[in-house]
């Protein structure tokens, strides 16, 4: 039905797996850091 | 020149990263078309936690506490920090008012949307309904709802709700996020060959966007 994915992008980023989800750490979360 | 790039992306509604990767990826789908790129794109289901009972009772803390074993304070502390990040996507989420729920219903809506030309819309809605409002996307009457809000026909929805009708097409979501390899969300598959996993930074799709396009263009 489908081959197989060539895996991009920034695979550290941040998802939600089994109902729970990554947080990265809180200077990341920080908005002025953005 | 051929600048058309197919994205199918898989997602829950009850997932935090998911509205945020879709606005991240909105960027990057308006920065691409800006630049002549033309975009198709499909939602797919994956559910992150089918075993939730659609008339949970409790928060989002309990949930997390008495479902994932999860202390209380780390979830809280989670929790507070996801709504801080939504912030700086112009998502206001409110996990105080969220009712956590099955989603396999909001499931079926979206592809009753999809065969109406309306699941960008109905995307949209869910999570915004979902995390920033505090609506109920688990029972079918609250569906109904939503779906009559963007401009569908409520009656037809609760139709197609209530028999299941898309249920066998949330199945073949499924299983194809299997045949992937897919264990999270989101999850962006490009032209059925690139996947990007997350909530990925929009120049980054935007890179990726372009890989696609530009790889299209080579003469086989």
């Amino acid at each position: 039905m489908t081959g197989p994915l060539e895996i991009v992008g920034d695979t550290d980023a941040p998802s939600c797996a089994g109902g729970v989800c990554e947080i990265p750490a809180t200077d990341e979360a920080d908005p002025a850091d953005r | 020149m051929n600048n058309s790039v197919k994205v199918d992306i898989w997602s829950d509604i009850a997932c935090p990263w998911c509205f945020i990767g879709k606005r991240r990826f909105e960027t990057a789908a308006a920065e691409f078309a800006a630049t002549g790129g033309e975009l198709e794109v499909e939602y797919h289901s994956f559910e992150l936690a089918p075993d939730t009972p659609v008339d949970f009772e409790g928060s989002e803390i309990d949930f997390l506490v008495s479902h994932k074993g999860m202390p209380a304070g780390q979830v809280e502390q989670m929790l507070g920090q996801m709504t801080q990040l939504a912030t700086t996507e112009g998502l206001s989420y409110d996990f105080a008012a969220l009712q956590h729920t099955n989603t396999v219903k909001a499931h079926e809506l979206l592809h009753f949307a999809k065969a109406k030309g309306r699941q960008l819309d109905m995307s949209e809605r869910l999570f915004a309904a979902y995390f920033e409002e505090g609506r109920h996307v688990g029972r079918v009457d609250d569906l109904a709802d939503l779906a009559a809000e963007i401009g569908l026909d409520r009656d037809e929805a609760l139709e197609a709700l209530t028999s299941s009708t898309y249920l066998p097409a949330v199945d073949a979501d499924k299983a194809q996020a299997i045949a992937y390899g897919i264990s999270g969300v989101p999850f962006f598959v490009i032209d059925g060959r690139l996947g990007v996993s997350g909530a990925q930074e929009p120049s980054t799709f935007v890179e990726v966007l372009r890989q696609a396009a530009d790889d299209a263009e080579v003469p086989a």
